[in-house]
């Protein structure tokens, strides 16, 4: 078994600052894991950090246990800020741009070129998804937050 | 990040598709080290570096040095307060003093992200 850590890292949710993956494999994936994330949040100093919700999140407790140690690591050790984005949620946003997870990838390559080598081929119904996929995930996860921010806004400075 | 990152060089060769060792060679040098180094806020390129990144990248070097242009200008606004400080009550060019306000109260010159 092996896993993935994908990240983005957006500046005014227009500007795609950085981008990346790493695969995990072996015994030593959890300190892998931390080590990596550790190092991209000291390096951009985010104000958010925008993660899949661990308490819905369909994955093994593995993963979710990274995506807890993550969120407190922002919030206690860094004092960022940490949105989880549940299962759902992704779901119903992703669906109203429309109906695969390709269109998705294909949608954020044109607003962001530099992402365009990395939208996978269509996939055959036995193939895996291709691990760029996810980074295509973790920027329409950020897109998804800054936008429902935005909506916040919006509507908070209707009613005043 | 509310703050400007110190500088851009990563996302824009990244956004060229060079890899460090590719820069390296667009810049004059060996390998990739010192692009590396620059990349990771380690070291600050010298002038005529700095200028070969922009010239690479086709941006201002304000852009693309963003963080330390910023943090330049503190400097500078900071000096241009002491030296107005150090001008009260002195015989001193209305032009002079008018220029050194606007250094020292200037907002406009702060970071703002360029549209690409």
């Amino acid at each position: 078994m092996h896993y993935g850590l994908c990240f983005v890292v957006l500046e005014d949710t227009e500007r795609l600052i950085d981008w990346g993956g790493r695969e995990l494999r072996g015994a030593t994936t959890t300190g892998v894991f931390i080590h990596k994330l550790s190092r991209v949040i000291d390096r951009y100093r985010p104000d958010v950090l925008v993660i899949e919700d661990p308490a819905e999140s369909p994955k093994g407790n593995k993963v979710k246990d990274w995506l807890i140690w993550a969120e407190e690591f922002a919030k206690e050790e860094r004092k960022i800020k940490c949105v989880a984005v549940s299962q759902e949620e992704f779901r119903v946003y992703t669906s109203s741009y429309g109906s695969s997870k390709r269109e998705m990838a294909m949608r954020l390559a044109r607003l962001f070129p530099e992402l365009e080598n990395l939208v996978p081929p269509k996939r055959k119904a036995w193939e895996h998804e291709k691990r760029s996929m996810r980074i295509f995930v973790a920027l329409e996860r950020a897109l998804l937050v800054a936008q429902r921010d935005s909506q916040g806004r919006q509507d908070r400075a209707a009613r005043n | 990040m509310s703050q400007p990152l110190p500088n851009y060089i990563r996302t824009f060769r990244r956004k060229a598709d060079l890899s460090q060792d590719d820069l390296a060679r667009l810049l004059g040098k060996v390998d990739g080290s010192t692009a590396l180094r620059h990349e990771d806020y380690q070291r600050v390129p010298v002038l005529e570096t700095a200028l070969r990144y922009a010239a690479i990248f086709r941006t201002d070097p304000r852009e693309l040095f963003a963080g330390y242009y910023a943090k330049e200008i503190e400097i500078v606004k900071e000096n241009a307060r002491q030296l107005l400080r150090e001008l009260e009550g002195k015989p001193a060019s209305a032009r002079k003093v008018a220029f050194l306000r606007v250094l020292a109260e200037e907002t406009d010159m702060y970071y703002e992200p360029c549209e690409e």
